[in-house]
């Protein structure tokens, strides 16, 4: 069971890398910020998912405490960009955006470094650095969530105007899905750290949560990004038997 | 404070079809709420598509009298007057995300 938790991350994470490729070339063409944002979000989490988990399925658990720290501080900076893109796409110029991208950064950095500081990074309910660092990156989540389907609701209402693709709506609606499954894994996390902390055997439970939210989140992310036609050909006939409000 | 394309419109809606300022704003403010577009960050085509869809209907039911000519002469005030509001389009949400699936 384990061991499957252990391939199923390693393979999201290299999904993720990929799509951090295709944003990261994305934002050189184009120049603007929203896709190197996500961009150096995926490429932070996707190696993350790597390293974490592949010393673990590769039986190399004596590495250096450097490694473990290094790839840590890497993840816990790299959800910073992922709160910028979600600011500078929904909430530009919002004080209240703004605030809570502060308040999820110091949450962050203050957990990782506390953490640091702890000794290890335990994943462990008894780790106050995890459990502050674990708000930090709960929120970006959950608010992605609340964000893609607010604007999901919205886009749709622009389609039958003529003013949004059915494609860019539908975009919102997996982002918004996105959120649910990577809110859903953060619930996990902490499961599993709750396991980890009083012996319990709900990491089990927690590895197979896991597990689907990364497949869910995969397979939500390679419709947004790499969405097959036949999906497209879909989402666009769904959209043909709305009225516009006008005509209705 | 700085004004919108929003304001501008509601301005010009204002003057030409005779309401008052909270009746002319909030007007507009329910269409654009119903066209699914932010009142902060509309652009001179989503405006278009406002007054041209909703606007005569939303006028019409508030007893104004032409309703289309009024939503005409309204864009044509307004086109002119807002050349700024279309360069925050390219980091719209909408033009984000279209950006985001390469289309």
């Amino acid at each position: 069971m384990e061991e499957t938790a252990y391939i199923i991350s390693m393979a999201a994470g290299a999904f993720y890398l990929i799509v951090a490729c295709r944003l990261l070339q994305l934002s050189r063409k184009t120049g603007e910020h929203p896709e190197l944002l996500l961009g150096i979000y995926f490429a932070t989490t996707g190696q993350w998912y790597l390293f974490y988990n592949a010393p673990y399925f590769f039986g190399l658990e004596g590495l250096p405490r450097l490694f473990e720290q290094g790839v840590e501080w890497v993840y816990a900076v790299g959800v910073i960009p992922y709160l910028l893109f979600i600011r500078s796409a929904f909430r530009p110029g919002s004080t209240w955006a703004t605030a809570l991208v502060t308040l999820a950064t110091l949450c962050l950095l203050a957990g990782a470094f506390i953490s640091s500081i702890w000794g290890e990074f335990s994943n462990s309910i008894d780790d106050p650095g995890y459990m502050i660092e674990w708000i930090g990156y709960t929120i970006p989540c959950f608010w992605m969530c609340c964000e893609g389907f607010a604007s999901h609701a919205a886009a749709r209402k622009r389609v039958r105007m003529g003013l949004c693709d059915t494609i860019v709506a539908n975009r919102y609606l997996l982002f918004g899905w996105f959120g649910v499954c990577q809110t859903a894994a953060c619930a996990a996390d902490l499961l599993w750290a709750h396991g980890n902390s009083t012996g319990a055997a709900s990491t089990a439970l927690a590895n197979g949560l896991l597990s689907g939210t990364e497949i869910a989140s995969v397979a939500v992310l390679w419709l947004a990004f790499f969405p097959p036609s036949f999906y497209a050909n879909w989402i666009a006939r769904r959209a043909q038997t709305h009225p516009t409000p006008a005509e209705t | 404070m700085a004004t919108t394309l929003f304001d501008i419109a509601a301005e010009r809606l204002e003057e030409t079809s005779e309401m008052d300022r909270l009746e002319a704003r909030g007007t507009l403010r329910l269409a654009v709420k119903e066209a699914g577009l932010d009142v902060q960050n509309l652009t001179i085509p989503q405006l278009q598509a406002v007054f041209e869809k909703l606007m005569p209907k939303e006028l019409e039911a508030r007893g104004v009298a032409d309703a289309a000519a009024t939503c005409k002469a309204v864009m044509k005030d307004i086109a002119s007057a807002a050349s700024t509001a279309d360069l925050a389009a390219s980091n719209s949400p909408d033009e984000i995300f279209k950006r985001l699936g390469g289309s």
